[in-house]
């Protein structure tokens, strides 16, 4: 049950009504028995996946709760400072091993799934180069649907157990819909239980706001992924599936559309889901915030999946920074090079490599995907390495950082980046991308543009025309928001044939206009696939 | 009270949303209105121009129907009226569907039923299901048709064919002043359904084709079971039912025959096989098809419809209209489907 077909409107409207119908006790009930209906039927026995990282984290945080009050209880009854280090210690050290078997079991299911074949291609490669007579033979395995976004946000539940940020839920029910809540499994947004959990276990009284900011987010997100992402796929699809037979400028404009395509889907698909969760009164964490009005890639970061980026910070970054290695690394640096900015530079290079490392294996069990990462982590790493640098050279040149001009440059070059990211992100293979880097600058294909033969590449003249309209009005939209503008309050204000007429356009453009259907072949949303 | 405004407006909403739904939808199927597409279009549409319960006889069934029975010939010669409600590769059940469809609007003392369908098991493509169901009004029919396990749509294909916007909608790029012109009119069609093939194509086979061997010779289980509702349903609706088997040398046998004898007997229908009467027909295949064979040309479905006519006349007493004035328009349609012949190439 793909997100952008009818049976997923229905089925939301029908989980809607009866969670609406439903007494307040048994709310969370709907929505869980809903969640299980709709991981089986898109999942069928791969369920078992789920049910187990379910019952592992309830009963892990368990665990760790009670390692805890027994400590405590243990605690209370020594007045002796020492005896109560020691036992608080062994408790902290049984706890770890706890915690580290949950996330060895659950991040161990996804690595065997996902990367099996990976692994065992690089090491039958290695083998083979080191002529040895092994191969490991490759699995056909089938991945649970959003395997890597449920299980990143149900180690984010014990990690938070263990480091003491709530105590372990005793419901199970509230721990499974956390884990399985319908509208976020397939690409999320990543949630965190404290924000979450709560949310989805309390009743919601029925509110016609509610209802309809939802719908209205639900329909934009519609209207970007079927309409603009799906559209500018036409053309991407056959230029990066055919690239040796294009150079130069359809290149250029295939990587600028996909960058279009890719954003438009996945954050229409997060507009669906926040959409959906909001028609029951459930708020969802933000996963975009404009991205392409960032003036650093770290900026577009923590404006582009940022739950993801968020993640990474919360149970890489962090606990890298403060390990024992990290500080040994900190103090060598800052005997080598004293209390310069090298120093404070190296340890956090340290911590962001495995950031980006697990950014780009993330997405896939590719050497593109981690490239993809450590792509980043150049980028990034020559920034802070030239900052210095750069703001002498700015202050030299009196250049005011603060003008519009500058901003528009530091957006245009960031966005340039994001570019080249997205063309590795997209290729089959990491030298594909280097091959069609290398043929933009052949320069060749500006022809093509003027006599209208760019406008044929997979889809028709008539699609650009549509894909300009779409993408003006992402544009727009973005900017409104940008500003400050809530924009479906905005509506709210209008008169009721303004928006009415607006609701109708929106829906009849999607249905005309939206890309699905034999007419056209409806991609999947590109998220989902991690 | 504020509880009330919103679901008024709620239901307001999702009322004129359906209706523009419905309004737009017709502009986006494609309009099968003439030679280049085909008159699928048409022949199912004329169907709901005929004057209510205006029709003594009609025919359903598949290409065989609308290519060798013209109700204008039987008109002129016995004065009964008639129409062919027919499409491509039609099978038994989609037949069991069109028949249900015009109990709505006729009230025929006969539906003659083409039974070459009769053994095939298997439904028709999306195409020749869009023929005939993207033409057909919407309605609680329609929808039991299209979600008829029998007719094996399943996904997107169901509900495609229910709203056929969502499978047309990628259409707004071609979209010409045909489809809207006859978005919403419903074509008036003179020729009461039967489709001119002027050209010869000579049948070479074997001149007895009936004694000929074919690979399915079986009588399909749901098309059997689709006969007796189609029998059952004429019975409700005061209509006799007959079974025919156009002259197709390509497709019968002498097999077919028998096992279709045996079970009009059986269900007590009457079954006219012209295919065993192509002596008294006349039927001459190097003059009388159009396609080697498969279908009856002009000539042919002279010859075919004359024959037809005089038996459907003497043993159903089918009344004569041609002096009753209610039935004018049927000369001014003779006299166009005349002027069609001598024009259309």
């Amino acid at each position: 049950m793909s997100i952008n077909s009818l049976y997923f409107v229905a089925f939301v409207a029908i989980t809607c009504i009866l969670y609406y119908i439903f007494p307040k006790k048994m709310k969370w009930a709907v929505l869980l028995v809903a969640s299980y209906i709709y991981y089986f039927l898109a999942s069928s026995k791969l369920i078992v996946f789920l049910l187990l990282t379910t019952l592992s984290i309830y009963s892990t945080a368990l665990i760790l709760g009670r390692i805890d009050n027994k400590a405590k209880d243990k605690c209370k009854e020594i007045e002796e400072k020492e005896i109560k280090k020691k036992i608080k210690h062994r408790a902290k050290t049984k706890k770890k091993w706890v915690v580290f078997l949950a996330i060895f079991v659950n991040f161990g299911f996804l690595a065997f799934l996902k990367y099996f074949n990976f692994i065992a291609g690089n090491l039958n490669n290695l083998f083979e180069l080191c002529h040895f007579q092994i191969e490991i033979p490759f699995q056909k395995f089938l991945l649970p649907l959003g395997i890597s976004y449920y299980t990143l946000q149900a180690v984010s539940y014990v990690i938070d157990v263990y480091r003491g940020k709530y105590a372990p839920d005793k419901n199970i029910g509230r721990v499974a819909l956390f884990v399985s809540f319908f509208p976020q499994i397939v690409e999320g947004p990543i949630g965190r239980y404290e924000h979450l959990a709560h949310q989805l276990y309390e009743p919601h009284q029925f509110q016609y706001q509610n209802f309809k900011f939802g719908v209205q987010l639900m329909l934009w997100g519609y209207f970007k992924k079927m309409v603009i992402a799906d559209r500018a796929g036409l053309f991407v699809n056959e230029v990066f599936g055919h690239y040796a037979n294009y150079t130069g400028i359809v290149i250029i404009v295939a990587i600028i559309l996909y960058t279009i395509q890719i954003y438009a889907e996945f954050s229409g698909c997060m507009d669906i889901v926040r959409g959906t969760a909001q028609t029951m009164g459930i708020e969802m964490a933000e996963n975009f915030k404009r991205p392409f009005f960032s003036t650093s890639v770290q900026e577009f970061w923590r404006r582009w999946h940022i739950t993801l980026g968020a993640w990474l910070k919360d149970y890489i970054f962090y606990p890298i920074s403060f390990s024992k290695l990290t500080m040994h690394l900190t103090n060598g640096a800052k005997k080598i090079f004293r209390n310069t900015y090298l120093s404070k530079l190296i340890p956090a290079a340290f911590a962001l490599f495995f950031v980006w490392l697990g950014n780009g294996i993330w997405h896939g069990a590719s050497w593109k995907y981690i490239f993809y990462g450590l792509y980043y982590y150049i980028i990034m790493m020559i920034g802070m390495l030239l900052e210095p640098l750069s703001n002498k050279i700015l202050s030299i040149l009196k250049v005011n950082t603060r003008a519009f001009s500058y901003r528009l440059w530091q957006m245009i070059r960031t966005t340039i980046v994001v570019f080249i990211g997205m063309m590795i992100f997209r290729s089959h293979r990491l030298l594909d991308a280097w091959k069609m880097f290398c043929s933009i600058f052949t320069w060749q294909g500006i022809g093509s543009f003027f006599d209208g033969s760019l406008f044929n590449i997979g889809c028709i003249p008539q699609d650009f025309v549509i894909l300009a309209i779409g993408v003006i009005l992402m544009f727009v939209v973005g900017l409104l928001q940008e500003k400050g503008y809530h924009i479906r309050e905005k509506i709210a204000k209008q008169n009721l044939p303004f928006r009415w007429l607006l609701y109708y356009a929106v829906i009849f453009a999607i249905i005309i206009f939206g890309v699905y259907g034999p007419g056209y072949a409806a991609s999947d949303f590109i998220y989902g696939q991690f | 009270m504020k509880k009330l405004a919103i679901v008024t407006k709620v239901v307001v909403f999702f009322i004129i949303g359906v209706v523009l739904f419905f309004l737009i939808s017709p502009i986006f199927v494609p309009k099968t209105i003439n030679k280049k597409n085909g008159f699928y279009r048409t022949i199912i549409q004329g169907f709901y121009q005929e004057p209510e319960n205006s029709l003594d006889a009609v025919f359903v069934g598949d290409s065989s129907i609308y290519r060798a029975i013209s109700p204008i010939i039987m008109w002129e010669e016995y004065g009964f009226t008639s129409y062919d409600f027919a499409s491509p590769a039609q099978k038994i059940w989609d037949s069991y569907y069109c028949i249900k469809e015009v109990f709505k609007y006729q009230k025929p003392k006969i539906i003659v039923l083409h039974i070459d369908a009769a053994f095939h098991d298997y439904p028709m493509n999306e195409f020749n299901k869009r023929h005939l169901y993207d033409n057909m009004p919407t309605s609680i029919n329609k929808v039991e048709a299209i979600i008829d396990p029998v007719q094996k749509n399943k996904g997107a294909q169901l509900y495609d064919l229910i709203f056929p916007i969502f499978r047309f909608h990628s259409r707004w790029s071609e979209l010409n002043s045909d489809d809207f012109e006859y978005a919403y009119t419903k074509m008036h069609y003179c020729s009461k359904g039967y489709l001119l093939a002027k050209g010869k194509k000579p049948y070479k086979g074997e001149k007895d084709y009936m004694k000929k061997k074919l690979p399915k010779n079986k009588l399909g289980k749901r098309a059997t079971e689709y006969l007796i509702k189609i029998k059952e349903l004429c019975e409700e609706n005061n209509a006799k039912l007959a079974l025919i088997e156009n002259p197709a040398p390509n497709v019968w046998n002498l097999e077919k025959n028998r096992e279709i004898t045996k079970l009009a007997t059986r269900y007590e229908i009457p079954f006219l096989d012209l295919n065993m009467k192509l002596e008294e027909l006349g039927i001459d295949w190097n003059q009388d098809t159009h396609d080697k064979g498969e279908h009856m040309n002009l000539q042919g479905a002279e010859k075919v419809s004359k024959y037809i006519g005089k038996y459907l006349k003497e043993n159903y007493q089918l009344p004569d209209h041609r002096r009753e004035k209610k039935y004018e328009q049927w000369w001014q349609d003779t006299s166009l489907y005349k002027e069609k012949i001598r024009t259309e190439q």
